[in-house]
């Protein structure tokens, strides 16, 4: 089809900008723009995209938020949705077919423990929605606990139950029953989990609160609490799933088995939507499946598409034991970050994470966005969270190699080096509280990069730096 | 759903057309269409070709980032829409749709008060099940602030919206629950108090857009036009899941002022665009609004007939273009009248609402003469009942 460009002239992009404005968001083609994050993706391999504009080749820190792990146009993958295509369109929600069957054998296989019941859903809100709604019902009770800054989506329920205020306020009021407690800390949960209690929801590694990593211990803790009041533990492994943290499934670092098990980005190898809520064959969540199996229905997850994506989805991460790649680039890129940590002292304030699940926290919030700028220009994608904007998430590809690892953190070293000439101007200003309140806010570092970026381009120098680097 | 159709050992293969197989080659006329899904037919070799070609060359993105695919999809789409809609977000599945649009609707008045309709059915998400008809969300979890009122009930509509009113949500039809309709009045009321008080209008045609009652969308029957509107996984004939919540220049402020405030992983995924900007021109192509019309007209007649004929075991017949309504006797009975049809290779299932109900709602391409199969079945099994 002629209509999608692999390379994009100056005019092509204006015109998709321009239409992008006026259809999707002027607000969001201001805050890509300002931050030097208007990529125009095209092509996608490995670990990275070419940006079409300027023809560079960016390292994806992002990747949806962790929807790659296998690699971006990654042939295996992509040769499995053409061989389902052949016979198949996404099927009937209602019946089974043999890529069904063959999926949900390949995600028992690889469960943890008895976690091995299965409902798909469209995706990750869905799938959290669908969770939350199998708790509820298999307990009869209401009252769930989620934790502050914690990230589930942004469905009805899922929404419910996110921990901070960011992508909550302007709709609210949203569904009551949901405590929240400080993530990670025992004794919070204990004062209020009960009877009462339908589930306690948490991610093993909270990914857009900021990176926090939940220890064994904790979570430990938490499963003895759920057996004692029949509580139901939901693991959000959206982001952790699939080998991400160095083991399959981070719930695997504690052995701790959720009763239930919430997957989805990962498993749709990028390519084709799909998630699944997996949950112990326990009678009680069994029975109560098999006696309201219409509690839930997707139309769209588990279709013949994604389930035969997600069988060869499982197959790669398995026969490649990506997850040791994980661990293993983890640790060389978290060395890395913590030596650059060491001579920043004064820029990086805490690098935190498991595996390839890393978060940068700088020492002042306005520093995300600069930091998301500086690295553009050298080529990395990386954005701060909406959540806690002064952390910055690292979720490359688990594929990638030492070699690649290797160039990630020059360019990061570079990075800071250009963010360093920022900072004899914002520096002292932020220790004016009135001004450090501006610097952080959102909306004003916007309008003040977008003049900046504006300016850059009409004097070209924005062109002469890309041309430089590429 | 009905948990008999389901326990039958149905293996689904080679879906193709109006028409799909099991895995010993029996043939089923698809009357379930995926809750309406499959408006062009099973298996669209033109845009599985398409899926499979592109997907070397794009892939889902980052949901993040400015991309070329959703920003010519949206611009196709909202072209499409007969309505003079501006902003289009994407999402994989109806109930997010759904969800997103009273999220719009709340951000855009600032109001938080939903008013929605008795008997709907609008998914299965937060949001969705709490304006929907049934007992699940008593059981999962109920959103505040919302107002359920009688469809087609005027006096209501006057008032119970007000100033601090969101949005109205409906359905043109009420497919689930046995294609249930109201007056034009009722709409054309809807649509004025929606206007005297700044609430929105939202239109849920999940089940009704993209050609199913004989025109692109069902609100076109009315002479209304909502202010946002909800469009369902008709929108990637299903090839590809994506559905859409498409809304006007007005409401679309709030997007611009909030970017980045609501969010979805797989909706207008790079990929999925390309591939539905495609099922979009097919949909132009075929214009399949038009056969729904009139094969929709001929399976009415037909099935009318069938009612004079045996009015004990049917109740009511009720539908627009491509999607009727048989209402039989009771629960029991429309479940075993589900089965019986899987037998004669037929493939229909209850509504959701109305559990007494089976739906028809065949690929909108369906021939008469595979009509005609679909309703000698019907009179075969009716009977038996």
């Amino acid at each position: 089809m002629a209509l999608w460009n692999d390379t994009l002239s100056s005019k092509n992009k204006k015109y998709i900008m321009s239409l992008f404005s006026k259809h999707i968001s002027k607000g969001q083609t201001k805050t890509m723009r300002a931050a030097h994050l208007d990529f125009i993706e095209t092509r996608r391999k490995g670990i990275g995209f070419i940006d079409g504009l300027f023809r560079r080749h960016i390292i994806d820190c992002f990747t949806s938020a962790g929807c790659f792990n296998v690699g971006r146009g990654n042939p295996e993958i992509i040769k499995a949705l053409c061989t389902a295509l052949q016979k198949y369109d996404m099927g009937t929600n209602l019946l089974p077919s043999n890529n069904k069957k063959q999926f949900i054998k390949k995600l028992q296989a690889i469960a943890p423990g008895d976690c091995k019941g299965i409902i798909f859903a469209s995706g990750g809100g869905d799938a959290i929605d669908c969770a939350i709604k199998l708790a509820r019902g298999a307990t009869g009770r209401k009252k769930i606990i989620a934790m502050k800054k914690a990230y589930h989506g942004h469905t009805g329920y899922s929404l419910s139950a996110n921990g901070k205020d960011y992508y909550r306020h302007l709709f609210e009021p949203l569904e009551p029953n949901f405590a929240f407690v400080p993530f990670g800390d025992i004794e919070a949960v204990k004062q209020i989990a009960g009877m009462d209690t339908a589930a306690i929801i948490l991610e093993p590694v909270q990914g857009e609160g900021g990176i926090f990593v939940g220890d064994d211990y904790y979570l430990k803790r938490l499963r003895t609490v759920c057996n004692q009041f029949g509580i139901m533990l939901i693991f959000d492994e959206i982001q952790t799933g699939f080998g991400r943290t160095g083991k399959l499934f981070a719930s695997q670092h504690s052995g701790v088995v959720p009763d239930i098990m919430v997957l989805a980005k990962s498993i749709s190898g990028g390519i084709f939507p799909n998630a699944v809520v997996m949950y112990r064959t326990t009678p009680l969540l069994n029975n109560y499946v098999k006696s309201n199996h219409d509690f839930h229905q997707s139309i769209t997850g588990g279709s013949d598409h994604g389930c035969a994506v997600g069988s060869a989805v499982i197959d790669y991460v398995v026969k490649n034991r990506l997850w040791e790649n994980a661990a293993k680039m983890g640790a060389i890129l978290m060395d890395g970050l913590l030596t650059i940590q060491h001579e920043n002292p004064t820029i990086i304030k805490e690098i935190r994470g498991k595996g390839l699940m890393i978060g940068v926290e700088y020492t002042h919030e306005y520093m995300g966005a600069l930091m998301a700028d500086s690295l553009a220009r050298h080529g990395i994608f990386a954005i701060y969270s909406g959540n806690q904007p002064q952390v910055m998430r690292f979720m490359v590809p688990i594929t990638i190699s030492e070699q690649e690892v290797q160039k990630m953190l020059t360019i990061i070293q570079k990075a800071i080096g250009t963010m360093k000439l920022y900072l004899p101007l914002t520096k002292p200003l932020s220790k004016i509280p009135i001004l450090s309140r501006l610097l952080d806010d959102i909306h004003i570092q916007i309008a003040v990069f977008d003049i900046v970026r504006y300016c850059e381009d009409i004097l070209g120098i924005t062109k002469r730096n890309y041309s430089k680097e590429a | 759903m009905s948990s008999q159709i389901t326990a039958l050992p149905i293996i689904e293969t080679n879906p193709e057309g109006a028409y799909f197989y099991d895995s010993k080659g029996k043939r089923y006329i698809d009357c379930y269409s995926g809750a309406g899904m499959f408006n062009l037919g099973r298996h669209v070799k033109e845009l599985s070709n398409t899926l499979c070609e592109q997907a070397d060359k794009s892939d889902q993105g980052n949901f993040v980032l400015i991309s070329q695919e959703k920003a010519l999809l949206a611009s196709k789409l909202v072209s499409f829409v007969p309505a003079p809609m501006m902003g289009v977000f994407f999402s994989v599945g109806r109930g997010e749709a759904m969800d997103f649009a009273c999220k719009l609707a709340r951000g855009f008045t600032g109001r938080a008060q939903l008013i929605t309709i008795d008997g709907a059915y609008y998914g299965e998400t937060g949001f969705s099940i709490s304006l929907s008809d049934g007992d699940k969300k008593k059981i999962f979890g109920q959103i505040p602030q919302i107002t359920t009122i009688p469809f087609g009930n005027i006096q209501a509509l006057e008032e119970k919206v007000t100033r601090n009113t969101a949005a109205v949500i409906t359905e043109i039809i009420q497919v689930e629950n046995a294609c249930r309709k109201a007056s034009e009045g009722f709409f054309k009321i809807m649509r004025q108090v929606c206007n005297a008080t700044g609430a929105l209008m939202v239109i849920d045609e999940t089940q009704t857009g993209m050609g199913r009652t004989g025109k692109k969308f069902a609100f076109e029957h009315y002479g209304i036009q909502p202010d946002i509107l909800v469009i369902g996984e008709a929108l990637g004939a299903g090839i590809f899941p994506i559905a859409a919540t498409v809304f006007t220049k007005k409401v679309q402020k709030f997007m611009h002022k909030n970017p980045l405030i609501h969010l979805s992983t797989f909706g207008g995924h790079d990929l999925g665009c390309r591939v539905v900007y495609e099922a979009l021109e097919l949909y132009e192509k075929i214009k399949p609004w038009e056969n729904a019309y009139a094969v929709g007209q001929y399976l009415m007649d037909k099935l009318l007939t069938l009612h004079r004929i045996y009015p004990d075991a049917i109740i009511s017949v009720n539908g627009q273009g491509l999607v009727a309504a048989l209402t039989l006797k009771n629960d029991d009975m429309a479940n075993r009248a589900s089965v019986k049809l899987a037998r004669e290779g037929i493939f229909a299932v209850h509504a959701k609402v109305a559990t007494d109900t089976i739906l028809l709602r065949p690929a909108l391409t369906i021939s008469k003469h595979d009509v005609d199969d679909i309703v000698r079945a019907m009179s075969k099994i009716i009977n038996s009942l």
